[in-house]
C-alpha cells in the first residue's frame, strides 16, 4: 500500500437552482503550446473509467482536433451514446501542489456543462478519495510513491 | 472553511463561461465562448479565479 499524502479537505460547492452540492476541484491544464491562467472546475466521476475535457478547453490548450480525424469512437452515458476523440498526449494537471500527466477524451459535445471530468483513469490512479458529502466536504490523499 | 453555495451568484448566468473571483463571490469576466473568457482575462492581467461553464441548471446531472 503506496503511502499517501496527508488529507486535503474539500468542500463541495452547491450550484444553482437548488443548491446540489457537487464533489469539484481546482485543476490547472498545460499543454507544450497553452497553460490555463486559472485552475478549472473539475468534476470528480467515480462513475466515468476516462477522463473528460470540453472541447473547448481542448482547443483553448492548443489541441487542433482536426487534425485528429472525426471524433469516432462511441462510448455510452445515462443519456446515450456519444463520440468522442481520444487525445493521443497526456496532459499536464495540476491540483493542490501535485502534478501529473493524465490521458483524456474530448467529447463532440458542446453542452457538457463541466470543463473537466476526472474519472477512474485519472485521479483515481493517484489518489484515495474519501466522498463525506453528509458532511459537506469529501478528503483528498495523495500517494506519495508517484509525486 | 465551509460548503460554497454560488447558487445566487450564478443565478444571472446560464450560458457560455465565467471566470469566478478567487474569493467566489462574484463573477470577473463572462463570455459566450471560452476563447473570449481567456481574452478579457489576459486583457486585465490575468487575476486568480476559477473558470467554470454557465449553465442554468446544475442538477439531475448523471454520468
Amino acid at each position: 500500500m503506496p503511502d499517501l499524502s496527508a488529507p486535503i479537505k474539500i468542500w463541495y460547492r452547491q450550484f444553482p437552482p437548488t443548491g446540489t452540492k457537487w464533489p469539484i476541484v481546482d485543476a490547472k491544464f498545460s499543454t507544450s503550446k497553452r497553460i490555463s491562467p486559472q485552475p478549472y472546475f473539475s468534476l470528480i466521476d467515480s462513475g466515468a473509467d476516462i477522463s473528460i475535457l470540453h472541447i473547448e478547453l481542448a482547443n483553448a490548450l492548443g489541441i487542433d482536433l482536426k487534425k485528429l480525424a472525426p471524433a469516432k469512437f462511441s462510448g455510452k452515458s445515462v443519456s446515450g451514446d456519444y463520440k468522442f476523440w481520444l487525445l493521443p498526449d497526456p496532459i499536464n494537471v495540476e491540483m493542490y501542489g501535485y502534478s501529473f500527466n493524465f490521458k483524456f477524451a474530448v467529447i463532440d459535445n458542446i453542452n457538457l456543462i463541466w470543463p473537466c471530468i476526472l474519472g477512474e483513469n485519472s485521479i483515481f490512479d493517484v489518489a484515495k478519495v474519501d466522498f463525506q458529502k453528509f458532511k459537506g466536504y469529501f478528503e483528498i490523499r495523495f500517494r506519495q510513491d508517484i509525486n | 472553511m465551509k460548503a460554497v453555495n454560488l447558487s445566487k451568484i450564478l443565478k444571472n448566468y446560464t450560458s457560455g463561461w465565467i471566470s469566478l473571483s478567487h474569493d467566489q463571490k462574484k463573477v470577473i469576466v463572462q463570455d459566450k465562448t471560452l476563447e473570449g473568457v481567456l481574452e478579457k482575462l489576459k486583457k486585465i492581467g490575468n487575476p486568480k479565479g476559477f473558470l467554470m461553464k454557465a449553465v442554468k441548471d446544475y442538477s439531475h446531472y448523471a454520468g
